[in-house]
C-alpha cells in the first residue's frame, strides 16, 4: 500500500496547481467582438431570438431560399478569415470549418447549390444589402453606426 | 493725462494688440482692479474734487475712452470665440473626413482585390455566358479504385473504377432551375465466376470495354415555395439515406450497401427514375419536415412500366436526427426468377417498404436503413436489405466507419436463355466494411476500406464461402 506524507501531499498540490496555471496559459485564446446580423429594412421579419437564429442559419446554409414573407433570401458571407465569419459559423452555425466545406460539397453534389457570396469591404456589404429586399450580412458591431437607414439590424451575438 | 490713467490705456492698447484671448483677460482685471484700487485711496487726479474744473469733463472723456475700448475688447473677444467655434467645426469636418477617408481607402481596397483576383482567374482568356441564364454553376469530380478481392478459390486485382463526371446547374429565375450529371465511366464489376457466384473472384467490364456515358441527373425544379417545388427529368429516387446522397465525392465508401448495387440497379427498388416529383420542405424552428412525391420509368425496365413513392423525413434539430419513412411500388421484367417457378416474370408488381434513421450530431455520422418488397410470387421471393454504419469524424481530415450490411436477394434463379441447369443468384450475404477517409483539403476524399463477405448457403445446393476485399480510393471534385 502506497503512504503519502503530508510533504509528500504538498508537494502533489503544488505540482497540479503549477500544471494548472500551464495549461491554462496553453489554451488559446482568441478576441472576440460582437458582431451583427442586418438585412434591409424592406424585410419584416420578426420573431423570438431562437427562432431567428435558426432562420438565420437555415438560410446562411441555403437550406431555406425563402425568407418567411416569400423573399428571396440573397446571403452574403465575409472572408473565412474574417472575425465575421469566424464568429458566425462557430456561435451560430455551431460547425467547424471543415464541417462547413462538407456541407457546401454535398450541396454542390446535389443540387448544384454554391456557398454565399463572399464580400469583403463592409461597405460594399452594405450597399448589397441595400439594394436587395432579401439581403443578409455580418457586420462588427461598431460597424452598425455606419448604417443607411435602408438596412437594419436582425440580432447581435 | 494723470499717470493712473496712463497706466492703464497703456494696458488697454497693450491688450488690444495681444493675440491671446488669455492675455486680454488678464489685463483687463488687472486694469480694473488698479483703477478700483486708486479710486479707493483717493488719487486727487483721479477723484472728483470741486477744485478741478475740467474734471469732470476729463472723466467723462476717460470714461468714454473706455467704453470704446471695452466694446473693442467685446468685439475681439466675441471674434476670437467665433474663431473658437469654427475650429470646433473644423475638427468635426476632419473627423468625417477622416472617417470617410478610410471607408473609401477599404472599399478601394476591396475592389483592387476584387480586380486583382478576376484578373488572376480570368487573365486575357475569354469569359463563358449562359444563353439564357440568370447563374450558370460548373463543377464534376474524378473518381478512381483500386479493388483487390481475396476469394475461397483464388484472388483478383484490378483498377476497376474510373469515373469523370460533370456538373452543372443553370438558374433561369427565381423559381426555375434545372441541374445535369454527366457521367463518363470506365469500369468493371468485380464478380465471382464459379457456378454459385461465391468463390472465384474476378472483374468483368459492364458495357463495351466497360466504358459507360450515362446522363446520370437531368432535372428542372420550378420552387413554388420552400415548401412546394415541382421537378421534372432523370432524378435520383428519393428513398434512404445513400441513394439520395450517391455521389462518390461524399460517400464514405464507395461500394455503396448491397441493395442499391449495382449502380443504376433495382436490386430493391430503382437507383434513378425519369419522371416527375413533387417535394418541399417545412421548418418548425429548429425541426425540418421534408416531403416527396414521385413517379416514373426506370430505363432498366419497359418504358410503360411506372414506379411510383413517398418520402417523408423529420429532422430533430436538437438531437440532430433524422427519421425517414419510405413506401413505394412498381413492376419488375425480370431475368431471374422464383424458385420452382418456370416462367421469368415480365410484368411483376412490387411494393417496397423502409425506414432510415440519420445521426448527425458532433462527431457522429450515422447512418442506418432497413428496406423490404413484397414481390410478385412470380418475381421470386421477397427482398430485404439493412445496413447500419456509425463514423466517427476524428478530425475535419479523418474518418473511421464501420459497417455491417445484410442482403437477401430473394433467392432468386437464374434461368439460362440456351436452356440447361438454372444458376443461383449470390443468394444472401452479410459485409462488415471498416474504413478510414482521409481529406487533405475538402475537395479531395482518400479512401481505404477492408471487407469481410460472407456468403450463406442458399438453394441449389450452394455452399457457404467468405471473401476479402481491400479497396483504395480517391475522389477528387471541383
Amino acid at each position: 500500500m502506497i503512504m503519502i506524507t503530508q510533504s509528500g501531499r504538498l508537494h502533489l498540490l503544488r505540482f497540479f496547481c503549477v500544471l494548472f496555471v500551464i495549461v491554462s496559459l496553453a489554451t488559446p485564446c482568441f478576441a472576440e467582438e460582437t458582431m451583427a446580423i442586418i438585412v434591409n429594412r424592406g424585410n419584416p421579419i420578426s420573431g423570438t431570438s431562437e427562432e431567428l437564429n435558426h432562420l438565420v442559419a437555415r438560410i446562411f446554409l441555403k437550406q431555406q431560399k425563402d425568407w418567411p414573407s416569400d423573399i428571396s433570401c440573397r446571403t452574403y458571407d465575409r472572408e473565412q478569415d474574417s472575425l465575421e465569419h469566424q464568429q458566425f459559423v462557430e456561435h451560430k452555425l455551431k460547425m467547424s470549418e471543415g464541417r462547413l466545406l462538407a456541407h457546401w460539397g454535398k450541396m454542390k453534389q446535389l443540387s448544384g447549390e454554391t456557398p454565399p457570396r463572399v464580400i469583403r469591404s463592409s461597405s460594399i456589404l452594405l450597399r448589397f444589402i441595400a439594394k436587395h429586399n432579401g439581403g443578409i450580412g455580418i457586420v462588427k458591431q461598431e460597424e452598425v453606426r455606419k448604417l443607411p437607414s435602408s438596412i437594419k439590424v436582425l440580432f447581435t451575438f | 493725462m494723470p499717470q493712473i490713467e496712463r497706466y492703464f490705456m497703456n494696458r488697454v492698447v497693450w491688450c488690444v494688440g495681444q493675440p491671446r484671448e488669455i492675455q486680454w483677460t488678464q489685463s483687463v482685471l488687472l486694469s480694473v482692479l488698479i483703477m478700483a484700487w486708486s479710486l479707493f485711496l483717493g488719487f486727487p487726479s483721479v477723484g472728483w474734487t470741486a477744485e478741478s474744473g475740467t474734471g469732470f469733463a476729463e472723466i467723462e472723456a476717460q470714461l468714454e475712452s473706455m467704453q470704446q475700448s471695452i466694446e473693442s475688447m467685446r468685439l475681439r473677444v466675441d471674434g476670437l470665440e467665433h474663431h473658437n467655434q469654427d475650429g470646433a467645426m473644423k475638427g468635426a469636418e476632419d473627423q468625417f473626413s477622416k472617417e470617410r477617408y478610410e471607408e473609401l481607402s477599404e472599399r478601394l481596397d476591396a475592389q483592387e482585390g476584387l480586380s486583382q483576383e478576376l484578373d488572376e482567374k480570368v487573365g486575357s482568356r475569354a469569359i463563358v455566358h449562359a444563353f439564357e441564364a440568370m447563374q450558370l454553376d460548373f463543377g464534376g469530380f474524378l473518381h478512381s479504385a483500386f479493388t483487390h478481392i481475396h476469394g475461397d478459390q483464388g484472388s483478383a486485382s484490378s483498377f476497376d473504377r474510373l469515373t469523370f463526371e460533370i456538373l452543372l446547374k443553370a438558374q433561369f429565375s427565381r423559381r426555375f432551375s434545372a441541374f445535369f450529371a454527366q457521367a463518363f465511366i470506365r469500369e468493371s464489376n468485380s464478380r465471382f465466376t464459379d457456378t454459385y457466384q461465391r468463390t472465384s473472384p474476378g472483374f468483368g467490364f459492364s458495357g463495351a470495354g466497360g466504358v459507360k456515358t450515362p446522363l446520370v441527373i437531368a432535372w428542372a425544379n420550378y420552387r413554388h415555395r420552400d415548401e412546394l417545388n415541382i421537378q421534372v427529368g432523370r432524378y435520383i429516387t428519393p428513398f434512404g439515406i445513400i441513394n439520395i446522397e450517391h455521389f462518390p465525392a461524399i460517400l464514405l465508401d464507395t461500394e455503396q450497401p448491397q441493395f442499391l448495387r449495382p449502380f443504376s440497379g433495382d436490386t430493391i427498388f430503382p437507383n434513378f427514375i425519369t419522371g416527375a416529383q413533387a417535394h418541399g420542405k417545412f421548418f418548425f424552428n429548429d425541426d425540418t419536415l421534408q416531403y416527396n412525391v414521385y413517379t416514373g420509368v426506370f430505363t432498366g425496365s419497359t418504358p410503360e412500366q411506372f414506379y411510383s413513392g413517398v418520402r417523408t423525413a423529420y429532422t430533430v434539430g436538437a438531437i440532430g436526427t433524422t427519421f425517414g419513412l419510405n413506401v413505394g411500388t412498381g413492376k419488375r421484367s425480370l431475368t431471374t426468377t422464383a424458385p420452382d417457378t418456370t416462367i421469368v416474370a415480365k410484368n411483376a408488381t412490387f411494393y417496397m417498404y423502409g425506414v432510415d434513421v440519420l445521426i448527425d450530431k458532433g462527431p457522429i455520422l450515422w447512418k442506418t436503413e432497413l428496406f423490404m418488397t413484397d414481390e410478385d410470387k412470380g418475381a421470386g421471393g421477397n427482398r430485404l436489405g439493412f445496413y447500419t454504419q456509425p463514423a466517427y469524424r476524428v478530425s475535419d481530415r479523418w474518418i473511421v466507419f464501420y459497417r455491417y450490411d445484410f442482403l437477401d436477394d430473394g433467392k432468386l434463379q437464374i434461368v439460362p436463355p440456351g436452356g440447361g441447369p438454372r444458376r443461383h443468384t449470390p443468394g444472401a450475404s452479410t459485409e462488415h466494411v471498416l474504413g478510414l477517409n482521409f481529406l487533405p483539403v475538402p475537395n479531395v476524399r482518400l479512401r481505404a476500406t477492408a471487407t469481410w463477405k460472407e456468403f450463406a448457403s442458399g438453394r441449389l445446393g450452394a455452399p457457404n464461402a467468405d471473401a476479402q476485399i481491400f479497396q483504395l480510393s480517391g475522389t477528387f471534385s471541383f
